[in-house]
């Protein structure tokens, strides 16, 4: 029921062409640059380690590579990685 | 803002820094820094507040532990310092005096006017009671708006805006009425200075004198009534240009005084606060006899421009003796020449110099330049009439 409710929502945004972020909660990662990673909607670390930081999402978790990653700040809804990041994937 | 609401380093020690982290983040435990310092052992950053809901984090979940590295903030200092209560009690009375401060006007800017002097602004307003010094809450802007109105005629508009400690006077200043020229009352041309003319311009009147006449000063060119028909009353204009001469003499003396000074100096200092002058001297007066009084104000303003009440007043004197110079003859006859050049081209305004012959004689000591001078110039004027004056011209033609 609740997989039916978000997939109508899904479509309902795209067919109102809103951003999808603040009605679904999926998560939003911006990139500035190759020192900073900014992640919203998010839930929660996985993996923490100085070369990588794994961040959990709703949809898929988001895997960030690099060196001296540290967590910049970090609240219940945004996070922020900061180091030399190398890349951002997602972990299917 | 760390520094004053107060952050703490906080170790952590875990196996699992990303579940410390979840935990924080979950509960609502904003952190900021987090770094791995060692293999079971992170820091990170929080507030004080953050700092009291991880310790009791760590104790209930027991998944961590925590223990505050470092303290940084006014909260710790005040902490620290709550035993000193000479400090503390200086503190207060500081913020006291802060606030207090900020109920009294500390700069008063002017801005809009053109023509009226800031100075002639602010002087109604210290008549008014507004002035550094003044408590704020004594200015009632509309009652003293309409005095400064009824004291500055040049204003039309005027009103105090109060930002914090600084009043803002916004003015805006009236436009002149032209003179009007009522063409129902008569007037005649008049000859201004005696000459002989040269070139008239008649706009509106019944000339009564031509080109080549001589005509005295007070002589009428141009006379209201027509005497034709019926006859027609009317407001005379005309430009009259006439061939005039003129006599000026002006006086000097050969011997003058003239001031050189010592070299020897003393400074004053002495500070507004508030609008209350504070001398860092003792006696007042000028301290000799012959020296010259220079007083410089310093307004004390911050990197930012904003102006502070206080103002430092500087006074020099510079002393000075007097010494006799004696001019030659034809150094005196050049300065008397030129002024005398000046003076006549004031008076005669945009008419021309056509020739100028200048005679001088010393006698005791005193040179005397006289300058006769042909000139051509506008000699017209325009005089309103009384009725009867009216009437007499009527009766005249």
């Amino acid at each position: 029921m609740k997989k039916k409710t978000g997939r109508a929502v899904a479509r309902l945004t795209e067919l109102m062409d809103i951003p999808g972020e603040p009605a679904l909660g999926v998560a939003r990662v911006t990139v500035t640059g190759g020192h900073k990673v900014q992640i919203e909607n998010h839930r929660g670390l996985l993996e923490y380690e100085a070369d990588r930081i794994t961040v959990n999402t709703m949809d898929v978790p988001v895997r960030i590579r690099g060196q001296g990653l540290e967590i910049a700040a970090m609240s219940d809804l945004e996070l922020a990685v900061t180091g030399k990041v190398d890349g951002v994937e997602f972990v299917r | 803002m760390d520094l004053l609401s107060g952050s703490v380093r906080v170790e952590l020690t875990c196996r699992y820094a990303e579940r410390a982290a979840n935990i924080c983040a979950g509960n609502r435990v904003d952190f900021r820094d987090m770094k791995r310092t060692g293999e079971n052992t992170t820091e990170l950053t929080v507030s004080i507040p953050g700092y009291v809901k991880l310790r009791r984090l760590a104790r209930e979940t027991g998944s961590f532990e925590a223990r505050a590295v470092r303290r940084r903030g006014a909260p710790f200092v005040l902490w620290r310092l709550r035993r000193r209560y000479a400090l503390l009690a200086g503190l207060l009375v500081c913020a006291a005096l802060l606030g207090l401060s900020t109920l009294f006007v500390w700069q008063i800017e002017v801005t809009g006017n053109e023509t009226v002097p800031t100075t002639q602004i602010l002087a109604a307003l210290k008549e008014e009671g507004v002035d550094i010094g003044t408590c704020i809450l004594n200015i009632k802007n509309k009652w003293i708006s309409n005095d400064i109105l009824l004291r500055i005629p040049e204003l039309s508009f005027i009103t105090l805006n109060t930002y914090g400690s600084r009043i803002r006077v916004v003015v805006r200043e009236k436009t002149p009425r032209p003179a009007l020229v009522d063409p129902d009352v008569p007037a005649a041309v008049e000859a201004r200075t005696a000459g002989i003319i040269v070139r008239m311009e008649v706009e509106e009147g019944w000339t009564v004198r031509t080109v080549g006449e001589t005509v005295d000063a007070g002589d009428t060119l141009v006379s209201p009534w027509t005497p034709l028909g019926r006859g027609r009353m009317s407001h005379a204009r005309a430009r009259v240009w006439a061939r005039t001469w003129h006599e000026l003499s002006l006086q000097m003396p050969l011997e003058t005084v003239r001031k050189t000074y010592t070299g020897e100096e003393k400074t004053r200092t002495a500070v507004i606060l508030g609008g209350k002058r504070i001398n860092f001297y003792i006696s007042g007066g000028n301290p000799q006899a012959n020296c010259d009084k220079i007083v410089s104000y310093t307004p004390v303003t911050l990197p930012g421009g904003a102006v502070l009440p206080l103002t430092v007043i500087r006074e020099r004197f510079e002393t000075y003796e007097t010494v006799t110079d004696t001019l030659s003859e034809a150094e005196a006859e050049a300065i008397l020449r030129a002024r005398l050049l000046a003076v006549l081209e004031e008076r005669i305004g945009e008419g021309s110099v056509t020739s100028a012959e200048f005679t001088s004689h010393l006698e005791g000591g005193v040179l005397t330049v006289t300058l006769n001078a042909e000139c051509v110039e506008e000699i017209a004027s325009e005089r309103l009439l009384t009725d009867e004056e009216a009437e007499s011209y009527k009766t005249a033609s």
